[in-house]
């Protein structure tokens, strides 16, 4: 799309270098001229803030299947607060990655959060500061993330930009080295941040990092098992590798708390579900050994 | 003077010769131009299919499903596009650059995410949907990821966390024989049924061998084999160690936390059943042929047909070209690994292993740009349907994909899928950890070698080499996350955030594999 369009305005060029005599071409280009930055200034007007403009929505189609570096000539065509994030966002990911793109980054979102006029593009830059300070910076650091993705959650909690910031403070929290005390307090909190979440995907993965984080740190089926049944209970919202590990673990740890009625039915559910999965035959033993007086 | 004449008229021309070679190509270009090809002239949509498999069987199995397809759809024509795979990645990163890439590509493995969520379609709404040309078979009504044998493992992208392909083949692991050899040297015809069993054949072969001066080695190996032989060697024999290490979740670990586990104190060398693995290999090596570890599959695969091998260790890909080739009666079965109950090596083993090895069963994708991608998943549709899989199979030779399509006939034993026990951790895999492995490994298997010789060396280097294979993977894992910060935030800015789309399913991905790795970069940072 991005070429066809960069030959087309190549082409209208040539045309017009070719096909008008020297005056009439001067002024012919002045009209042209007027006409272009007309509609530039138009668009960089912007519409409401969090909505994406019409203008906007190759770019962002650019970035999300992958190719930064066209996204980014696109959002720099413009100057709204859409756009110096699309821009920020697209510095994340042009290769190779540089400290001077990254801190350009950086500096993008801190004056989108920091303007006055507060919209989504303001949660949204928040968030991006925090996941840029704990993911993409040159050396990244983590406290910092987290501190800025539970100011957001706090700030803004329900807001959709706020509420992915959610997971991301579960596994940075609940998988780092800490006493088991501390370990308990941020699962305490987690799960108070948890009930005023709004947005479904951000609860569910939430559940999933405090479910998985509860078994690797001790085999705690008690805490992990409430997760993984709720998941369960959304029932289109797992992607199908991740069902099917939900649904085993699920059957796993009801096991290990001794609901072996549970168990088996839940490896029947595994198998009706997932029949043809490698853990297909362990399921089918695991239920038969239930069944077995 | 004629001569001379003619010269004369030749120097006249000569300048317009290029001038006019000039005009001829230039007029035959544009005339090719112009006149539509024979295709665009009979206007039907060309649905062109990129694959690298140029063994015996696969390309007539296209053409059979293609034929039939066409003779339903008249509209449409399928080609195929054979390129060697010494030159595939290379070819498919230009033809996709280029925008010239056909409608369906087989994906080379490992290939980058990068390029696959830019240039290829996911197909996770179309395979929760049954697939229409089932319809009056048994699989009617199943979601078409679960008409595959293997659930469609082979079509899904970990990291995009979507699938993107099906393929109407299955590769796994397979053992070949000789059976004329086996016969002369058991006295009986039917294969080995264990691994006790395979033993014993291996030392009739030795002691047959005896008094003469050819030697017929007991498996035709080479480098790669011998690597994924001694991953199944593992993969049994640490299943019970495996399971013992994971954190509640009743499987065996993953590559990654066994290294981790062994950093962390929580095995070390001198467990048995590690070193149960290891003198297993050390006495199953002792039957390959001296430098296994220098030759290539074209060396392994000739010295079986020419009759020096008992066994060929390798895959199903090499089923039709063997039948091809040989001029003596092969069988083929399931490669052996020790049962629960073998004396020496059964120790850690749980049970045969799961049909989890992906080897050899790839996927053919749709590319996003193709103006006839809906025609070419169509066609996708069809060749991995019943009937479709059923004419491929027949015409190709090769193991079908879909669930109750018969095999060919012979290689019904390697069908069995399901049913086995969970793959467990293997020492091999970690490239750092790999090298150490293969640097040390002629204290094992080289003249005189043993389990302690080996174990000398490399212990002392394991540590380090897993410590930076580790390293390595967290890199590399947050390369990913940060690629997929750049998409998520793009889709969901996009609106696609829906609780079934392809951002909210990569969101799912992002989140699984982040905690994997932030618990991983926890237990580096405590390990001593």
């Amino acid at each position: 799309m991005y070429r066809y369009k960069k030959l087309t305005r190549i082409s209208a060029v040539t045309y017009i270098r070719t096909m008008t005599p020297p005056m009439p071409r001067l002024l012919f280009l002045r009209v042209l001229f007027v006409v272009i930055f007309s509609i530039h200034c138009a668009r960089a007007g912007g519409g409401p803030a969090g909505v994406v403009e019409p203008g906007m929505t190759e770019a962002w189609r650019l970035l999300a299947s992958g190719d930064a570096s066209a996204a980014r000539m696109e959002f720099e065509r413009l100057e709204n607060r859409e756009a110096r994030v699309g821009l920020g966002v697209a510095l994340l990911a042009v290769q190779p990655r540089t400290a001077a793109g990254l801190e350009r980054a950086r500096r993008l979102f801190e004056d989108v959060a920091a303007e006055p006029s507060k919209d989504d593009w303001t949660v949204l830059a928040t968030y991006l500061l925090a996941r840029w300070h704990q993911l993409h910076a040159i050396a990244p650091d983590a406290a910092e993330g987290e501190r800025r993705l539970l100011a957001l959650l706090e700030e803004h909690a329900g807001h959709p930009w706020a509420d992915v910031a959610a997971p991301k403070l579960a596994i940075a929290w609940l998988n780092a080295g800490v006493d088991d005390a501390e370990h308990g307090r941020r699962e305490e909190r987690l799960r108070g941040l948890l009930g005023r979440l709004k947005d479904p995907g951000a609860i569910r993965d939430a559940r999933l990092a405090m479910a998985d984080a509860a078994l690797r740190r001790n085999a705690n089926h008690r805490s992990a098992l409430p997760h993984y049944l709720a998941l369960l209970e959304e029932a289109d919202a797992l992607r199908p590798s991740l069902r099917a590990r939900v649904l085993f673990q699920a059957a796993e740890s009801s096991l290990a708390l001794g609901l072996k009625e549970e168990a088996r039915a839940g490896w029947l559910r595994f198998l009706s579900e997932f029949p043809n999965d490698y853990r297909a035959g362990e399921a089918t033993r695991r239920a038969k050994e239930i069944s077995a007086p | 003077m004629k001569t001379r004449s003619l010269l004369a008229l030749a120097g006249k021309l000569s300048p317009w010769l290029g001038l006019s070679l000039l005009v001829a190509v230039f007029a035959l270009a544009a005339w090719r131009v112009a006149v539509p090809s024979a295709v665009e002239a009979e206007r039907r949509t060309v649905i062109r299919i990129a694959h690298w498999q140029l063994e015996a069987g696969i390309r007539q199995g296209i053409d059979a499903v293609a034929r039939a397809y066409e003779a339903m759809h008249p509209d449409v024509r399928i080609e195929q596009i054979l390129v060697p795979e010494r030159v595939y990645p290379t070819w498919l990163t230009t033809r996709l650059v280029g925008g010239t890439a056909p409608e369906l590509i087989e994906l080379v493995p490992n290939y980058s995410s990068d390029r696959v969520a830019r240039y290829f379609r996911p197909l996770g709404a179309e395979i929760d949907q049954p697939n229409p040309y089932n319809r009056g078979t048994a699989l009617e009504a199943l979601p078409w990821r679960n008409t595959f044998v293997d659930g469609l493992a082979s079509g899904y992208h970990e990291e995009l966390a979507d699938y993107y392909g099906a393929g109407p083949f299955m590769g796994s692991r397979a053992l070949f024989y000789n059976a004329s050899m086996l016969r002369e040297v058991t006295g009986v015809d039917a294969p080995p049924a264990n691994f006790s069993e395979l033993e014993r054949v291996l030392s009739q072969l030795e002691d047959s061998m005896r008094g003469r001066n050819e030697r017929i080695a007991g498996f035709a190996m080479h480098r790669a084999s011998a690597t994924a032989l001694f991953n199944d060697l593992f993969a049994a024999q640490l299943q019970r160690l495996g399971t013992e290490l994971s954190r509640g979740t009743g499987l065996p670990v993953t590559r990654e936390e066994f290294y981790a586990a062994h950093l962390d104190g929580r095995w070390d060398f001198a467990r048995p059943e590690l070193k149960a693995a290891l003198e297993n290999l050390r006495e199953l090596s002792a039957s390959f042929p001296p430098g296994f570890t220098q030759l290539g599959r074209e060396d392994a695969s000739l010295s079986f047909v020419q009759g020096r091998a008992l066994f060929f260790y390798s895959g199903t890909w090499d089923v039709t070209n063997l039948a091809a080739q040989v001029d003596f009666p092969v069988g083929v079965m399931r490669p052996l690994v020790p049962e629960p109950g073998h004396p020496r090596f059964g120790a850690g083993v749980l049970g045969a292993l799961a049909s989890e090895d992906r080897t050899g069963s790839p996927a053919f994708s749709v590319t996003r740009d193709s103006p006839h991608a809906e025609r070419a998943i169509d066609f996708l549709r069809f060749l991995t349907s019943d009937p479709g899989n059923r004419l491929f199979s027949e015409a190709s030779g090769w193991m079908p994909s879909i669930v109750g399509v018969p095999g060919p006939s012979g290689l019904d034993e390697l069908m069995v899928a399901g049913g086995g026990y969970p793959r467990g951790p293997s020492l091999l895999g970690g490239p750092d950890t790999s090298m150490a492995f293969s640097h040390n490994l002629a204290r094992l298997t080289g003249p005189g070698g043993d389990v302690d010789a080996f174990l000398e060396g490399f212990a002392s280097d394991a540590a380090a080499a897993m410590r930076s294979d580790l390293n390595r993977s967290l890199r590399a894992g947050a390369e990913g996350l940060r690629r997929d910060d750049v998409a998520i935030i793009a889709g969901r800015v996009l609106g696609e955030v829906d609780g079934a789309g392809v951002t909210d399913r990569r969101a799912q991905s992002q989140n699984e594999r982040e905690a994997s790795m932030r618990a991983l970069e926890t237990e580096l940072a405590g390990a001593p």
